[in-house]
């Protein structure tokens, strides 16, 4: 009679984390949004404001996501590192990537704030095992002159969950 | 063994159930960088102006000092919120008609952070002058009406001194500039 030793169950539990590991979503994100904003912006000449609003461009920012489960949700939220209280962050998704079925949400700008908010999620024809290309774009409004001269930044964090 | 099979058989489904049970997530991020430079623009709305000395209308009388109030500074600045700018003027080594000083008013409109006048100054002494003060943050607005109204007057000061027909054409500069 065969028994299973000490070491063969240790390995057996180590394959298991390792299979269990491998199944977890990766989201990666790549580019950065940086706007200089300056006498150039003027709505005018000397005496007018400044433009209030401002758009990252559309092929600046994306999104890819591998090891995808059946189903899953992308949050987003913003950490201030030096943010003014007047300026107000946006995102929309520009492109669903190489998605099979178009992905339901981020159409339209919606309000970026400090804790999590539901960004998109896979359609209803259900989820490719990875999505990449995942276009977004950035938005910010309510700058003017009131705004102090200064470096701000605020960094944007996109959470995927496994909706299982 | 059957002990054995079944620890393991209870672990692994402990661990699957743990593992789909929990949302998994992971997180990417990336900055969002605004960088607003410090701001210092102004222009002038209105045109070249002209003053001219005319006879006054009873023999004997001093001539009247012409004056005009047609043009408006208007200016955008953004500074930190410890820093002040002003407004100065200067008249680039003109000078005004014989027996006459020339004067200028710069009025601003009382809006949050578009400075004081700093009263009327002439173009007699040693320039530039400071003509508004304590400018902040702001945007003044543009066209007429907006900014600090300009008030020049041209004052007979010795009028012993006029010569008839004497015109001199002087160029007015008004720098915005932060205050040190």
């Amino acid at each position: 009679m065969k028994t299973i030793t000490n070491q063969k169950f240790w390995v057996l539990l180590c394959v298991l984390f390792f299979a269990i590991g491998s199944w977890a979503q990766i989201i990666t994100v790549t580019g950065n949004w940086i706007q200089i904003i300056d006498s150039s912006n003027l709505q005018g000449p000397a005496g007018s404001d400044l433009n209030p609003s401002y758009e990252s461009a559309i092929d600046e920012i994306y999104i890819d996501l591998e090891e995808l489960p059946s189903d899953w949700e992308v949050d987003v939220k913003k950490f201030d590192e030096n943010w003014d209280p007047n300026l107000n962050l946006y995102i929309q998704k520009i492109s669903d990537g190489t998605a099979g079925t178009p992905l339901e949400g981020g159409e339209g700008y919606q309000l970026v704030t400090d804790s999590d908010q539901f960004f998109f999620e896979p359609g209803s024809g259900g989820s490719d095992l990875a999505i990449n290309g995942i276009y977004i774009q950035l938005k910010v409004d309510g700058v003017s002159v009131q705004i102090p001269p200064d470096i701000y930044i605020t960094k944007v964090y996109y959470t995927i969950i496994a909706n299982n | 063994m059957k002990k054995q099979k079944s620890l393991i058989l209870s672990v692994s489904f402990l661990f699957l159930f743990a593992a789909t049970a929990s949302a998994q997530t992971d997180t990417a991020e990336h900055d969002v960088t605004m960088q607003v430079d410090p701001i210092a623009v102004l222009d002038i709305h209105g045109t070249d102006i002209t003053l001219t000395v005319e006879a006054p209308a009873i023999g004997g009388e001093t001539p009247s000092n012409p004056q005009n109030d047609t043009c408006w500074l208007q200016y955008t600045s953004t500074v930190g919120s410890d820093l002040t700018r002003s407004i100065n003027v200067n008249w680039a080594g003109d000078t005004a008609p014989s027996g006459c000083i020339l004067w200028i008013t710069a009025t601003p409109s009382g809006n949050l952070n578009e400075g004081a006048s700093a009263g009327a100054q002439s173009f007699e002494a040693v320039l530039p002058k400071n003509v508004i003060t304590g400018i902040g943050s702001c945007a003044t607005g543009i066209g007429f009406g907006n900014g600090a109204n300009l008030f020049y007057t041209l004052a007979v000061d010795t009028m012993t001194s006029l010569v008839a027909g004497e015109s001199n054409t002087a160029t007015v500069t008004y720098t915005l500039l932060d205050d040190s």
